[in-house]
């Protein structure tokens, strides 16, 4: 899910890293002394999930959980999610650092769609949790497929996005539980 | 009871670094006249039918192409001595630039006397493991978190004495 540097131009990883910084910047400001350890923590999970490694047709793919990130933490998920990247590509090579721009602005996205999803009150509560979780893998792997379409890359959408979509299956079930789970300890983590 | 949930979430996730990262690996094998390099996320997970090219050492011309096997493997004969350029990519934005160094030695193994049967001189089969670096990575996963968990406490106390 992470691009790896060398596939995308130059100039255009230079662009978004500018407009993910912006984006870091917009998502961390003013940010409340009691939302940073939350923030904190949902990072090192993160973190730690992408090491989780599920073969997948020749290939492997791994959690991400920014659904997740975006139900929880809200519009600060964008901030957290650039710092794991971040620390993902210089500590396990999981995408490039000339492309962390790009991956930050894929996977961010992910995470802020998560949060907007779950914000539609509408929606039943457990639905809109299995919703954001799919939408934090599916909305990157959309934008990564594109990314490859326009750089000339790759064996083509279909073989990105069928790995995807059973990683966003999961992720939503995942989220749906760990909602459930935070629903049933009557914990303020998360705003239902 | 909130802490504790997030200690128990934690550790279920650290403990799943029995898997590895996803970092493409490359090793090399010896066997003059012959290279074979093998692509892989892990020892166990190989990174089957990707892309590969090699180039020469003098000029950085292409080689070779073609595809690792289904084990990750591609095997090429180099023609000559130097720093030879291996690249591979599966087309799913995993890939990786490996060099792999052929000094003179490697071409000197090749006597093999077909016309004195009796005095038959063994070919010296020279296995040379090149991988590529990394640190363990349970010294990588702490060190991250560690960081990680560093920042957030800066930005806290920051925050805190703010107020």
């Amino acid at each position: 899910m992470h691009i790896a540097d060398g596939i995308i131009d130059t100039k255009i990883c230079i662009a978004a890293h500018a407009v993910a910084m912006v984006a870091v910047y917009l998502s961390g400001r003013k940010a409340e002394a009691d939302e940073i350890p939350k923030m904190g923590v949902t990072g090192a999970a993160l973190f730690s999930v992408s090491l989780v490694h599920l073969p997948f047709a020749g290939t492997a793919v791994h959690p991400g959980l920014y659904g997740l990130a975006g139900i929880i933490l809200g519009k600060r998920s964008f901030s957290v999610v650039y710092i794991v990247l971040l620390f993902q590509a210089l500590l396990f090579q999981h995408g490039g650092l000339i492309t962390l721009g790009v991956n930050a602005l894929n996977m961010g996205l992910g995470a802020v769609s998560g949060w907007l999803l779950w914000r539609i009150g509408i929606i039943p509560l457990y639905v809109r949790a299995f919703l954001a979780g799919l939408a934090g893998i599916v909305i990157p792997a959309l934008l990564m497929a594109a990314e490859f379409e326009m750089s000339g890359y790759g064996k083509g959408i279909r073989y990105i996005l069928s790995a995807s979509l059973l990683l966003a299956l999961l992720e939503g079930s995942i989220s749906m539980l760990i909602v459930k789970f935070f629903r049933k300890t009557k914990s303020d983590i998360i705003r239902t | 009871m909130q802490k504790r949930i997030f200690l128990v979430s934690f550790i279920i996730l650290a403990v799943s670094i029995t898997a590895f990262a996803h970092a493409v690996l490359i090793e090399f094998n010896q066997h003059s006249p012959v290279v074979v390099m093998r692509a892989g996320f892990s020892k166990t997970s190989a990174m089957k039918n990707a892309a590969v090219e090699v180039f020469a050492p003098e000029n950085g011309a292409l080689y070779q192409s073609g595809q690792t096997d289904a084990s990750g493997r591609f095997a090429f004969v180099p023609d000559a001595a130097g720093t030879w350029t291996v690249k591979v990519d599966d087309g799913r934005g995993h890939r990786k630039t490996a060099s792999y160094e052929v000094t003179a030695s490697f071409f000197e193994t090749q006597h093999v006397e077909v016309e004195k049967p009796q005095k038959a001189v063994e070919k010296e089969i020279v296995i040379r493991e090149v991988k590529t670096e990394q640190i363990p990575l349970i010294y990588r996963l702490v060190f991250g978190l560690s960081i990680i968990f560093g920042i957030t406490g800066i930005f806290y106390g920051l925050k805190a004495k703010k107020k």
